[in-house]
């Protein structure tokens, strides 16, 4: 993803975004995640929720872009488009960009009870690099956190 | 994109712009053909004059239809 397409947003008839909530939370500064909710989430309800992980060292992209990639128009378009149709959507960014799919599933697992969502129901939306990191952890990563995943979106892999 | 060999099957969407970075279009393509050799659930769309980000570059009905298809892909194996 370059600062072109970055400040874009997705060009595509927006559904009503109000109602929709963002937590912003982290895991000892290594792990930044920022959660969108869709309009009337029940904590108590199974939704099922959508990762999108970041292949970028956190930090390392406000060097090259100036900002978190979290926070590009054209990502928080996509989470809100997602969020809209009535799905979690929990972006994430780490220090360490090669555990942190794994770290975020062992949060959904552990968390999924307060978040009120689906541990079992979990997709993947990636793109441009960020592909990479998702192959890797489905080819690479613990057995036991695999079924988790449901699907897997791959935009401009 | 790198081996399918040892890659954990799941349902994939695949969307790419066909001006994108040449050997991405090429993996993207191989990537689609694994899928349709193991017999995995997939969706392969491509945006016949879209570049890299090719969904927040083109603003046109192809793209809108990709970003469409995402949204009923994940309503077919989420919901």
């Amino acid at each position: 993803m370059d600062g072109q397409t970055a400040w874009n947003v997705i060009p595509y008839p927006m559904p009503d975004t109000k109602g929709i909530t963002v937590l912003k939370t982290s895991i000892e500064d290594r792990l930044v995640m920022n959660i969108y909710f869709p309009p009337g989430h029940e904590p108590e309800s199974k939704t099922p929720v959508i990762v999108n992980p970041q292949v970028f060292k956190k930090n390392e992209e406000l060097q090259q872009f100036g900002r978190s990639v979290m926070s590009f128009d054209y990502e928080v378009s996509w989470a809100h488009l997602m969020a809209a149709q009535g799905w979690v959507v929990l972006k994430c960014e780490s220090t360490a960009p090669s555990k942190s799919i794994e770290e975020t599933l062992r949060f959904v697992q552990e968390n999924h009870k307060n978040l009120g969502v689906n541990p079992d129901k979990v997709g993947f939306w990636t793109v441009s690099s960020n592909p990479q990191g998702v192959i890797g952890f489905l080819s690479y990563g613990p057995d036991e956190l695999k079924p988790m995943i449901a699907c897997s979106t791959f935009l401009s892999p | 994109m790198t081996s399918f060999s040892s890659l954990y099957h799941v349902p994939y969407f695949i969307g790419l712009g066909l001006n994108d970075y040449p050997e991405f279009v090429k993996q993207s393509k191989e990537f689609a053909a694994n899928c349709e050799r193991e017999g995995l659930p997939y969706v392969y769309m491509e945006h016949p004059t879209g570049k890299h980000g090719f969904d927040a570059l083109s603003d046109d009905e192809r793209a809108r239809e990709i970003i469409s298809r995402v949204i009923d892909f994940y309503k077919e194996y989420l919901d």
